[in-house]
């Protein structure tokens, strides 16, 4: 179990888990998402993140896509919506992004590229 | 064409778009599907679609460019609409080095009009503007949708997207360039 507490999704094609790293927090992402409504899954999940990256002061978040091998466009959106939830903060509780992708996975160097350009500044991404 | 009232089943063609026959120097590959819109055949159509394409087409990236065109084009098909039966077409017109892919479903008057209004958004300006636009609405929809599936073809693949509308029969077709 990680720091914060909060439990893996594991769907049926897809898992999703946060781990501890020693400048912050790691979500690994594996398999395909792409469920009809994905909202009701992630969205929580993601929320519960934030909250607790904030409440800790943690300063970095690590996405890793590089075992996704499927995301769908309303899969694309709970990320956007995560994402958006930072670009407000107030300077002190703003938290950075790395995006780890995988150069053999064609939609993740275009899609995952446009995720940095909705929050220019937090997001770093890395190509594998 | 489709036919209203369809059954539940998937049905399959790979041919030469002229016929149905086998003949020789054969110029233009030919895929056909058609099912009840089930959003558990999605998966499966990509797979296939990404798997057969990468043979056809010796091309890794174009094969899982058009397999998630298609997976997107079927999510909407899926999602919004209004009888059973959904196409799926894909051409590859080699002499041009074009492929086509087609999605035709029924739907509702409402939707259909919503559909053309996207596209026309859609196809109006800068891919990656485009997207990015439609990224920064998604982020405020509570509604369950994403509205992203177009743009993010357009703006994955730079493919022309068009549609025509036949009474219900609505028919979404991708071009993309290969060269």
């Amino acid at each position: 179990m990680n720091k914060f507490g909060i439990e893996n999704v594991i769907t049926e094609k897809a898992t999703v888990e946060l781990a501890d790293i020693a400048n912050g927090i790691k979500v690994t992402f594996t398999g395909d998402i792409d469920v009809q409504n994905p909202e009701p899954i992630f969205v929580p999940f993601f929320e519960q993140i934030h909250n607790k990256v904030i409440q800790n002061s943690v300063k970095y978040v690590e996405l890793d896509f590089s075992k996704l091998t499927f995301l769908n466009s309303s899969g694309i959106k709970t990320l956007i919506k995560w994402i958006t939830k930072v670009t407000p903060l107030p300077a002190d509780q703003k938290y950075r992004f790395k995006i780890v992708a995988n150069s053999e996975i064609t939609w993740q160097e275009t899609s995952l590229k446009m995720l940095a350009m909705l929050a220019p500044g937090l997001i770093e991404i890395s190509i594998k | 064409m489709i036919l209203k009232n369809y059954q539940n089943m998937l049905q399959i063609n790979y041919k030469v778009r002229e016929d149905m026959d086998l003949f020789k120097n054969v110029k233009n590959g030919f895929i056909e599907m058609i099912f009840g819109p089930r959003w558990t055949y999605i998966a499966t159509v990509r797979t296939f679609l990404q798997n057969f394409l990468s043979i056809t087409l010796a091309d890794n990236k174009w094969a899982d460019v058009i397999s998630m065109a298609a997976s997107e084009l079927l999510e909407n098909a899926v999602k919004y609409a209004s009888e059973e039966g959904t196409k799926i077409q894909v051409e590859h017109k080699k002499e041009d080095n074009k492929l086509f892919l087609h999605v035709e479903n029924f739907s509702y008057q409402d939707n259909i009009k919503i559909l053309q209004k996207e596209i026309e958004f859609i196809t109006s300006g800068d891919p990656q503007e485009v997207y990015l636009k439609k990224m920064q609405e998604a982020a405020l929809r509570t509604d369950g949708g994403s509205q992203l599936g177009l743009a993010r073809i357009r703006y994955e693949s730079n493919a022309s997207i068009s549609f025509d509308v036949e009474g219900d029969l609505v028919k979404v077709t991708v071009i993309f360039d290969l060269k």
